[in-house]
């Protein structure tokens, strides 16, 4: 087995296994279909490989940072998407389709586009070598999304609760994510690291890679970053005692 | 508010012609050229990356916290910085047993 494959294929996968287990629950507790999810599911593949194969025209875009303010819009997009959710877990609303469907799409453009380009560029030679990883790959993020569901589930009475920490961490994680495209595409100030903690947990580790891969842990975050994740809570923490008035 | 644009346009124009340094990056049978890449100290400088190769490529660096997808023979910009003293290494994700390199901010 390819184990480069195998971490590239996992690592798109970690992430949207665990919004699926989220977007699953959330189907489940507000009473949706689940047939939505296919549906983005649909759109979602669709609309990856488009965004793979106009890739090249798409980093054109603004003096060569479309690919930036893309990506920064989609993490930005299932952000806002994660805080209708958790507003409708909490007050018991009525599950938003729209949101359920926007949200399963803008996940699998975002990561599917990336595991589309990485097929793209494997050699001819060994392809099915490099596939028969990747699928390994991908049913291990698979199988932590069903995992994951089933844990939110046998939480009982704190099954909303469970839920909402989780869409909280991925939540601000996307933000902090969108904060850094900006970074790279020159939008938002880079400043000097506020700390390092790659002496406790390095991204290069397998601990850090999952965390990295799920809810984006940084271990040099610059000030922007921070301000961006603790931003997101702020606006996560607001909606949910918005909700609970609510309910 | 009509002096606003003027205003507005002379700044980004001036904006652009203070400009910031730029390095450029060649990929090319899946390795970096040059793999070694010195930039100034406390300074945001652009890299300008080629991908000579058919195949895309993502650059990608945990101490740099940048990570880009670069289509099959094209180019894309990235800054970077202003940086400390020290190394910085990246790598390809795509190709990791070839495409690996280093900014060195002195």
């Amino acid at each position: 087995m390819l184990v480069n494959t195998f971490t590239v294929v996992l690592g798109e996968t970690l992430e949207a296994g665990v919004l699926g287990s989220l977007l699953f629950y959330s189907c489940h507790s507000l009473n949706v279909s689940r047939k939505v999810l296919i549906f983005g599911l649909i759109f979602g593949i669709m609309g990856s490989a488009l965004y793979g194969a106009y890739l090249s025209e798409i980093s054109d875009w603004f003096d060569y940072t479309g690919q930036e303010w893309v990506n920064a819009l989609i993490s930005i997009g299932v952000f806002i998407c994660l805080i209708v959710l958790a507003f409708q877990l909490v007050s018991h609303k009525k599950g938003s389709v729209s949101a359920l469907f926007f949200c399963s799409v803008m996940i699998f453009v975002h990561e599917g586009s990336e595991l589309y380009l990485f097929y793209a560029s494997v050699q001819q030679a060994n392809f099915w070598q490099v596939l028969l990883s990747g699928l390994v790959g991908l049913a291990v993020g698979a199988s932590l999304g069903v995992l994951l569901y089933y844990a939110i589930l046998l939480s009982g009475r704190y099954q909303t609760h469970v839920a909402w920490v989780l869409a909280g961490l991925v939540g601000a994680g996307l933000l902090l994510q969108a904060s850094q495209y900006l970074i790279q595409a020159d939008v938002l100030p880079a400043m000097e690291m506020l700390w390092n903690t790659e002496w406790l947990l390095s991204e290069r580790s397998s601990t850090g890679q999952l965390l990295t891969a799920t809810i984006r842990y940084e271990s040099t975050p610059s000030l922007v970053e921070a301000v961006a994740y603790a931003v997101a809570w702020g606006i996560f923490l607001a909606t949910l005692k918005g909700a609970a008035l609510h309910a | 508010m009509k002096w606003l644009t003027p205003l507005v346009a002379f700044l980004l124009a001036a904006d652009a012609l203070a400009g910031k340094p730029q390095f450029e990056i060649e990929i090319k049978n899946h390795m970096f050229y040059p793999d070694r890449v010195v930039v100034p100290v406390g300074t945001k400088v652009r890299l300008i990356i080629h991908n000579r190769d058919d195949k895309p490529e993502e650059f990608e660096s945990f101490e740099l916290n940048r990570e880009k997808v670069i289509a099959g023979n094209a180019t894309t910009a990235i800054f970077i910085g202003p940086l400390s003293a020290g190394e910085y290494p990246f790598f390809g994700e795509f190709n990791l047993e070839t495409a690996q390199g280093m900014i060195i901010a002195e």
